[in-house]
Order: C-alpha cells, then sequence, then structure tokens
C-alpha cells in the first residue's frame, strides 16, 4: 500500500488564491444577472426579484423576421463579415508596407485607433463621406470601420516581417521564384495561424461599434448597439435587455475559439491581440 | 577544299565563374570594402579569411547584390555566356550560418523547390531529388519536417538544394559556426567531396583556419578593406602573415613531451 503524504514547506502557501476569481464571476454575474432576470419576461413590481409575467415572448417576439431587432442582427452580422476580411487583408498589405521603412513614424500612425475614439473619427469622416454620398449607407459604414480594422490588423501582423521573412523572401527570389511563390512559400506559412485572430477581433471591433454606425450610418444603418440604445431611450428595458444578451453571444461564442488560437500563437503575436483587447 | 579557321578568331569560353571589379562599400565614412577586385576560376573554392569586422559578409552581400551602398561590378562570365536568360541556373545563390529551410515543407520538397521553380518534369525531378537525398545521407528523414531535424542535418539539406539550384557561384558565409565540432568536421569533409563532384564555384568565409584548408583550394584574407590573395594552399601556409605557420607551431609544441605547464 502506497502512502501519499502532501508536501508541506513552512510559509509556502499549499491552495491557489481563488479570492480573484471569485471577484471576477461577481463582476460577471453583476452584469449578467439582471439581463437574464429582465429578458426573461414583462412586468416587474418591487421588491420581486423575477418579472410578473415570466416567460420567453420577448424572446420569441426578437426572433421573429418582422421583429427590427431580428433585422439589425442581419445587418451587424453582415457588416462584421465585410469589415473584417477586407480589414485582415488591408492590414496584412499595410503591415508589409510599413515594414519596409527603417524610420517609425509610419508604424506609429497604425496607434491611431488608440488614439482616436470611433465617435470622433466619425464625425470628422462623415462630412467627406456624405459629399461621396456615403453617409446613412452600409457601404459607408464599411469605409469608416475600415479605417480601425485595418490598423488593428496591421499591428497583429507587424512581427512577421522579420529578418528572417526577409531572408526567405531573398531565398525564394534567388531560387528562381515569383511573387506568387514568395506569398505561397513564405509569407502565408507565416501568416496563416494569424489570420483568424484578426479576422475575430475586427469581426468583434465591428459587431461592437456604436460610434462609427451611429455617425456615418445616421440612423438610416440600423444593427444591435443602434437598437439597444434605441430601445433604451424608449424605456423598454425588457427588449433592451434582450438586444444586450444578442449582442454579448457572439462575443461570447467567439471567446472559446480565440482563446485557443492565442494558445497556439507565438509569445509575441499572443500578446499584441491581448493588448488590442 | 576548306581552310582551317583562324584560331585567334575563335572565342574561347570563359571559365570564370566570378569577376568582380573595384568594390567599394563606406559605412559612416569607414571604408569597410577598398576597391576590392576577385575572379573565381570554375570548379574552385575561394576561402575569405579576416578578422571580425573586416567586410568578409559585406563583401558575400555585394557579390549576391544585396549591398544597397555598394559601388563596382560584379560579372558572372560563364553563367552569362551559357545560360543567361533560360531559367535553368541561378547566377548566385547565399548560404549563411542559420539553414533557411521552408519549415511547411518536407526535406524531399525543401530540395525540390529549385526544381519546381524552373518547371523541371515530374519524373526527372523526382530522380534529382532522390540522388541528392542519397548522397546527402537523409535517406531517413526524407519525409521529416525541418523542425523534426538536426542542425547537421538541416544544414546538409540546405546545402543540397543549392546544389539543386545549380547556382554558377555559392557564396557560403560560416555556415558550420553553429554546429559542434564533430559535425562540422565531418560536413566540411562532405562539402569538400560534394564541391568536387558537382564542380562548385564557391566563395566561403570562414575564420577557422583547419577550416578553411580543408575546404578551400584558393585563399584570401580580407582586413580594413583590402583583398589579399594566395593562388593555392601551399603558397598560403608557406605566407608568414596567414598565421598558419603559427598554428602548426602551436599543435607541435601542444604534442611535444618536453610540454610543461
Amino acid at each position: 500500500m502506497s502512502v501519499v503524504t502532501e508536501l508541506h514547506i513552512p510559509g509556502k502557501r499549499q491552495k491557489p488564491d481563488t479570492s480573484g476569481i471569485v471577484i471576477l464571476l461577481t463582476v460577471v454575474m453583476l452584469i449578467l444577472a439582471p439581463l437574464l432576470l429582465l429578458s426573461g419576461g414583462t412586468g416587474w413590481t418591487w421588491p420581486a426579484l423575477v418579472p410578473d409575467r415570466p416567460g420567453g415572448m420577448l424572446w420569441s417576439a426578437a426572433l421573429s423576421p418582422d421583429n427590427e431587432l431580428f433585422g439589425a442582427m442581419f445587418t451587424s452580422l453582415l457588416l462584421a463579415g465585410v469589415t473584417s476580411i477586407t480589414g485582415t487583408v488591408s492590414g496584412l498589405l499595410i503591415s508589409r508596407a510599413t515594414a519596409a521603412f527603417s524610420n517609425p513614424v509610419p508604424r506609429m500612425l497604425l496607434l491611431f485607433p488608440w488614439i482616436v475614439s470611433p465617435v470622433v473619427a466619425g464625425i470628422s469622416m462623415y462630412d467627406q463621406l456624405a459629399r461621396a454620398g456615403l453617409a446613412g449607407q452600409m457601404s459607408g459604414v464599411v469605409l469608416a470601420q475600415l479605417a480601425f480594422a485595418a490598423p488593428l490588423s496591421a499591428v497583429v501582423f507587424q512581427d512577421l516581417w522579420s529578418n528572417r521573412t526577409r531572408a526567405m523572401t531573398r531565398l525564394v527570389r534567388d531560387l528562381g521564384g515569383s511573387t506568387t511563390a514568395v506569398w505561397r512559400h513564405v509569407v502565408w506559412p507565416a501568416v496563416r495561424r494569424i489570420i483568424p485572430v484578426c479576422l475575430l477581433q475586427t469581426a468583434l471591433f465591428s459587431w461592437l461599434d456604436y460610434g462609427l454606425v451611429s455617425t456615418i450610418g445616421g440612423g438610416r444603418v440600423e444593427t444591435v448597439t443602434v437598437r439597444l440604445f434605441a430601445l433604451l431611450r424608449e424605456g423598454g428595458m425588457n427588449q433592451a435587455a434582450v438586444a444586450a444578451l444578442i449582442l454579448m453571444t457572439p462575443p461570447l461564442l467567439l471567446a472559446v475559439p480565440l482563446a485557443i488560437l492565442r494558445l497556439q500563437l507565438p509569445d509575441h503575436v499572443a500578446g499584441v491581440s491581448r493588448e488590442i483587447s | 577544299m576548306t581552310t582551317a579557321p583562324d584560331q585567334s578568331t575563335i572565342a574561347t569560353p570563359d571559365q570564370t565563374a566570378l569577376r568582380a571589379h573595384s568594390l567599394s562599400v563606406s559605412f559612416a565614412n569607414v571604408r569597410v570594402l577598398d576597391n576590392v577586385s576577385l575572379e573565381l576560376p570554375h570548379g574552385e573554392t575561394l576561402v575569405v579569411m579576416g578578422p571580425s569586422g573586416g567586410g568578409k559578409s559585406t563583401l558575400l552581400r555585394c557579390l549576391s547584390g544585396n549591398q544597397p551602398n555598394a559601388a563596382g561590378e560584379v560579372r558572372f562570365p560563364q553563367w552569362e555566356g551559357s545560360t543567361a536568360g533560360s531559367r535553368k541556373s541561378v547566377p548566385v545563390l547565399m548560404m549563411d550560418q542559420e539553414p533557411l529551410l521552408f519549415e511547411h515543407l518536407t526535406v524531399f520538397e525543401n530540395l525540390a523547390f529549385p526544381l519546381r521553380m524552373r518547371s523541371e518534369p515530374g519524373p526527372k525531378l523526382n530522380r534529382q531529388v532522390d540522388e541528392m537525398i542519397s548522397h546527402l545521407e537523409l535517406e531517413n528523414v526524407r519525409r521529416h519536417l525541418p523542425a523534426q531535424l538536426s542542425g547537421g542535418q538541416k544544414q546538409r539539406c540546405a546545402f543540397g538544394r543549392a546544389l539543386l539550384a545549380a547556382p554558377a557561384v555559392l557564396l557560403m558565409d560560416e555556415p558550420f559556426n553553429a554546429l559542434d565540432n564533430d559535425v562540422r568536421t565531418r560536413l566540411q569533409s562532405f562539402f569538400r567531396k560534394l564541391a568536387t563532384d558537382y564542380a562548385l564555384s564557391t566563395v566561403f568565409v570562414t575564420h577557422d583556419l583547419r577550416e578553411a584548408l580543408t575546404v578551400g583550394t584558393t585563399f584570401a584574407m580580407l582586413d580594413r578593406g583590402q583583398l589579399q590573395t594566395w593562388p593555392d594552399a601551399q603558397s598560403f601556409a608557406a605566407d608568414p602573415e596567414t598565421g598558419v605557420d603559427k598554428e602548426v607551431q602551436f599543435w607541435s609544441e601542444f604534442h611535444s613531451p618536453k610540454r610543461s605547464y
């Protein structure tokens, strides 16, 4: 019979400190619990904990095709899809271009999404987009979101253009390879694990954006965030709770693959993606 | 009646693999290369030695066309005369201390890369790569990815790929430096054998005198931007400036029974 004894070192804590986790869970539940309660019925009388008329009627109404929130979900999904793809591709090209400069100024410009908020950018871009007939259009919102999504992606891709990548590019050229061969055998193997992270992050940025959609969209492009604010203004707290939970669902669902992808990424890229989000 | 052609009018093919003329490079007013000229006959290995910071790597970058602020001229007469314009070979290829392999390709595919780039037909490609794998003694790892190889295997794979690319001139910048002594000694002999078999024209930079004498057929010293050359190992070893005599003396004394510490 073997006896397993616990190693005891005086002065060392034997159990991990869980107080931080408790605080985190409390904060999460303080946000989630009221939303779940509010979306689970209509009417509420103080000091009751549950709605007066509990049920899934708000959810079935929100998910019916003729509901405005349902339409807003499709608009948000379309915007997130288009912005993430165009933002990731242009971010890759921008990062390649800026890496070619030894001067740090072009790379510093990539940090402007951290300096300018979407609302400020929306106000400054509105006039030009209105002149081009793009204000109040989905295409105008995509262009405005691209101004943020592309630099976000470019920062993540920045470290790819290392001395090794340059040496590999030169090698492919010296071995008689074309530009296509360089992209296929040098760039693609290096970026393929980072592309999903960029796609997810830019999609989340677009999905959660309110500032650009409200200023550039001018009320004619109605996303879930715009609908949520409209419901709050109208005082429909129960419907607003449903909209808020719908808004939170994709980030919650995407958080799992994003966390797995980050674990598989090189440290420097995972670090950048952590900073951005 | 036919008359024999006048021999003086027949152009003999130029057997010079590399001809560099008046290469000059300066960094912040320091002349790293000062009007350096050199010629490399076909099939020879020119070993370039010299102190650190003496401009050896700069010289290789100049010869490969990758030194931005260089002046002078580099020609590949034999390549220009025979295959210029075709895609059957490349003029120059550089091999660094760190073997640059395609991490997503197997050993076989890494070796096949230059052949695929020049659209070599499948059966010929397979035969050439199989032969090279056999020469390189990499049969056991032909389906392995570079991450699964040892340092010596990686360097052999990179060297084999360079041979299949058939460059007019191969530039090697201390290629065996990162390897341990046994592997290094083995690869030096291995290089010498394949360089002879494939009539390879190489400029080989090294710090190691023993490596220089093992792999080289002609020799050069680069110091403060000036290049001094020796046509063979005998003249190189006989010149007191090269330090070979001091090395020989050290080992003689080391092995002497009278040695005391």
